[in-house]
C-alpha cells in the first residue's frame, strides 16, 4: 500500500473577488520508505500540498489517500487520530509548545497516544540522543538555539515512529552547517527506520539528500524524478 | 496529567494576569464568606430576639388569635396543654402568656399600652427584658407589679412605686386593676419603651375572667434546628380544632419577611459577584486563547483531539478558579474570625443607640454566624461558574482550524 496517493488534487484560495489556484491537478503516489523532497520556488504549491497530505487543510478538489484513509471522506476526528497515530510534522518556524520542556515536547505525541510513561521517557531520550540533544532535555524551547529547536522538533515528529514525516522547509530558519547536521539525521532515520519522509523546501542540500525530486511549478507537478 | 500541567504552565505564562483575576475572584468570595456570616449573625440575633420576645420557636395559641388578636381567644385547657407539651417536649422551656391591650391612667395623665402577661421566672429564662430595667426592679411574686417601658413611664410622669389604674375590655365590658409600676426598663426601641410593659400572668387572668387559660404557650428550645420536627410532634399530638401551633415564621410574619427579603438582597449582591467573576474569567480565558492560537494550533496539528484541547482550557479555569477559591476561604474565614468572636460593632457606624427592624430590636453589637455548609456552598459556586465561564473560550478552541491557526502569530 502506498503512503500517500494524491489523484487530480486541486486547491483555490479566494482574495476577494479572485480566485487564487495553489494546486491545479496534482496526481502523486508516494511509497513508503521514500524521501521525497518537493522542490519549487515560492507560491508553488509545496506547502499547500504537505498541509493537504497532512489533514491539515482540505483541497477544492480531487483525492488524498494517506496510509489508506481517504481524508475527503474521514471524519474530522478520523483526521485527528491518523495525524496522531501515523503522521509526523516538522514547521518551518519548528513550533514547539513554549511552556514544555525539549523532553515534554518530544514526548508530547506519545503522551497524547496514551503511551505508558516509561516507554515514553524511553523512547523520547533516545530520541533527543539521537538528534544529538542528550543533556538537553530540560531546556524550554527559548533556552534552545534555532537549531537545537528544530531538532526537537524533529524528534517530536519521530518519536511516535510515525509512517510518515511531513517537513515544511526544515532548514530554511538554520545556518548551513546546522541544516546539514539535521538533514543527516533525518536522513539517518530513514535509512535506519523506514521513515517515509516529504519535504517542502527550496533548499539544494536537501535536493542532493533526497532519492526522489517533485518539482513543482504554479501548482503543478513539473518534474518527478527519481534518484 | 500532561493536560494539568500544561494548564498550570499556561497559567503562570502571564502570573501578573493571572493573579488580577484570581484575586479579584478570591476577594469576591471572601467578601461573600464574611457578610453571609455577618447577615446570618443578624438574622440569628432577630430570631433570636423576636422569638425570645414576642413568640417561641413555636406557638401554641386558640384558633383565630393570630388573625384577629381578640383577648377571648385563649388556648383551651392551657394547663393540661402547657403539662402536654413540657412531656413532648422534655427540653424545651414553655412560657405561657396573656396578651391585652389598655388603658394605663395615672394622676397626671394616660397612655394606650400593650401588655403581656408573663410568668416573671419563665419570661426571664427566655427573653432578657429584665436586663433591661433601669429603675426599679423586674416582676417578682407581687400581683400588683408592673414593669413598663421609659418613654411610657415618662408620658405618665410616674415612677417605682407610684400607682396606676389599668383600664381593659374583656367581654364587652370594661375592667381596671390597680398596679404598681414596679420596674421601669430601656429597650432602646420607640415602640416597645414608649407602648409596652409587663403584668404577671395571673392579673390578666383574673382582669379578663380567663381563669387560668392563656392567649400563647411559647415553646422555646436551644436552638431553632429542630424547630421543624418539634412543630410536627407538637401539631401531632394537640390535633385539636380549637388550637392553632404556629412556627416562629407564622407567629412573626414581618419578622420573617424582613429576614427573606434580606437574604434576597444578599443573593442580588451573590449575583452580582457571579457576573463579574464570570465576566473576568471569561475574558482572561479568552484572551490566553486568542493568544496561543497557533500554539493551539499546533497541538492540533500534532495530532491532539479537540475535545482534550477544550478540556486543556477548561483546566486552566479550574486550577486558577481552585486557586482563587482556596485563597478566597481562607481569607474570608480569617476576616470573619474577629467578628466572630468579638463582633461588629455597628453603633459605631450609627452613632450608638439601638435600631428595630421588623418590630424586633437590632442590638448594635453584632456576631458573625458563619455557617460552614453555606461557605462550601459558595467556594462550590464560584468553582463551577470560573469553569462554566471558560466554557465559551474552550469551545471556540475546539472548533479551531489548525491550518488557520498555524498562520497566526
Amino acid at each position: 500500500m502506498s503512503t500517500v496517493v494524491v489523484r487530480e488534487l486541486t486547491k483555490q484560495y479566494r482574495q476577494g473577488s479572485l480566485t487564487v489556484p495553489a494546486l491545479q491537478g496534482v496526481s502523486l503516489q508516494i511509497e513508503p520508505g521514500e524521501l521525497t523532497a518537493l522542490m519549487g520556488p515560492s507560491g508553488s504549491g509545496k506547502t499547500t500540498l504537505l498541509n493537504i497530505i497532512g489533514g491539515l487543510d482540505a483541497p477544492t478538489s480531487g483525492e488524498v489517500i494517506v496510509e489508506g484513509v481517504d481524508l475527503a471522506r474521514a471524519s474530522p476526528a478520523e483526521v485527528s487520530k491518523l495525524r496522531l497515530r501515523r503522521l509526523g510534522f516538522v514547521f518551518q518556524a519548528y513550533n514547539l509548545i513554549p511552556v514544555l520542556s525539549a523532553y515534554e515536547n518530544t514526548e508530547l505525541v506519545l503522551l497524547l497516544q496514551g503511551v505508558p510513561e516509561a516507554e515514553r521517557r524511553e523512547k523520547a531520550m533516545a530520541m533527543l540522543e539521537a538528534v544529538g540533544l542528550k543533556g538537553m532535555e530540560n531546556r524550554r524551547p527559548n533556552e534552545l538555539s534555532g537549531g537545537q529547536q528544530q531538532r526537537v522538533a524533529v524528534a517530536r515528529a519521530i518519536a511516535a515512529s510515525p509512517a510518515l514525516v511531513l517537513a515544511d522547509e526544515p532548514t530554511a530558519n538554520l545556518d548551513s552547517k546546522t541544516g546539514v547536521e539535521l538533514l543527516e539525521t533525518m536522513r539517518r532515520l530513514n535509512e535506519e527506520r523506514g521513515v517515509t519522509f516529504v519535504f517542502a523546501t527550496h533548499d539544494p542540500k536537501v535536493m542532493e539528500r533526497a532519492r526522489r525530486v517533485v518539482r513543482l511549478v504554479d501548482g503543478r507537478i513539473a518534474e518527478d524524478l527519481r534518484k | 496529567m500532561l493536560i494539568l500541567r500544561m494548564a498550570l504552565r499556561n497559567l503562570r505564562r502571564n502570573l501578573r494576569r493571572t493573579l488580577i483575576t484570581g484575586l479579584a475572584i478570591g476577594f469576591g468570595l471572601a467578601l461573600l464568606v464574611v457578610s453571609s456570616g455577618i447577615a446570618d449573625g443578624v438574622h440569628a440575633q432577630m430570631i433570636r430576639s423576636g422569638v425570645s420576645a414576642m413568640a417561641g420557636h413555636l406557638v401554641v395559641q386558640g384558633r383565630g388569635w393570630q388573625e384577629q388578636r381578640e383577648p377571648s381567644i385563649v388556648v383551651p385547657q392551657s394547663p393540661q396543654v402547657r403539662a402536654q407539651l413540657e412531656r413532648l417536649v422534655p427540653e424545651a422551656t414553655v412560657v405561657p402568656r396573656v396578651f391585652l391591650q389598655g388603658l394605663l391612667t395615672s394622676p397626671q395623665g394616660s397612655a394606650g399600652v400593650s401588655l403581656s402577661a408573663v410568668v416573671p421566672e419563665l419570661e426571664a429564662r427566655v427573653e432578657d427584658l429584665h436586663e433591661k430595667v433601669v429603675e426599679g426592679a423586674y416582676l417578682d411574686g407581687n400581683p400588683q407589679g408592673l414593669v413598663l417601658g421609659q418613654t411610657l413611664a415618662e408620658t405618665l410622669a410616674v415612677g417605682v412605686g407610684d400607682k396606676v389604674v389599668l383600664m381593659a375590655q374583656s367581654k364587652g365590658d370594661l375592667e381596671s386593676r390597680l398596679l404598681r409600676v414596679q420596674g421601669i426598663f430601656k429597650a432602646g426601641i420607640d415602640e416597645i419603651d414608649g407602648f409596652y410593659g409587663q403584668i404577671p400572668v395571673q392579673t390578666a387572668q383574673d382582669l379578663l375572667g380567663l381563669g387560668g387559660e392563656v392567649t400563647q404557650l411559647s415553646v422555646h428550645l436551644g436552638s431553632d434546628r429542630d424547630a421543624g420536627l418539634v412543630l410536627e410532634t407538637v401539631r401531632a399530638a394537640l390535633a385539636d380544632r380549637r388550637i392553632e401551633v404556629l412556627a416562629w415564621q407564622e407567629a412573626l410574619p414581618d419578622l420573617s419577611q424582613w429576614i427573606a427579603l434580606d437574604d434576597a438582597a444578599l443573593y442580588a449582591f451573590i449575583l452580582a459577584i457571579a457576573l463579574i467573576v464570570v465576566i473576568g474569567i471569561t475574558n482572561t480565558v479568552s484572551m490566553s486563547v486568542f493568544e496561543r492560537i497557533h500554539e493551539l494550533g499546533v497541538l492540533l496539528a500534532v495530532g491532539m483531539h479537540p475535545l482534550r484541547l477544550a478540556l486543556m482550557v477548561l483546566a486552566e479555569a479550574l486550577l486558577l478558579g481552585g486557586f482563587a477559591v482556596a485563597g478566597g476561604v481562607a481569607v474570608g474565614l480569617l476576616l470573619n474570625w474577629p467578628l466572630e468572636v468579638w463582633g461588629l460593632d455597628y453603633g459605631a457606624f450609627t452613632g450608638g443607640g439601638s435600631m428595630e427592624a421588623a418590630g424586633v430590636v437590632f442590638e448594635m453589637q453584632q456576631y458573625s454566624d458563619l455557617s460552614l455548609a453555606k461557605v462550601a456552598l459558595f467556594a462550590a459556586l464560584t468553582l463551577a461558574m470560573t469553569v462554566l465561564a471558560a466554557v465559551y473560550p474552550a469551545v471556540k478552541a475546539a472548533r479551531l482550524r489548525p491550518i488557520r491557526c498555524l498562520h497566526q502569530r
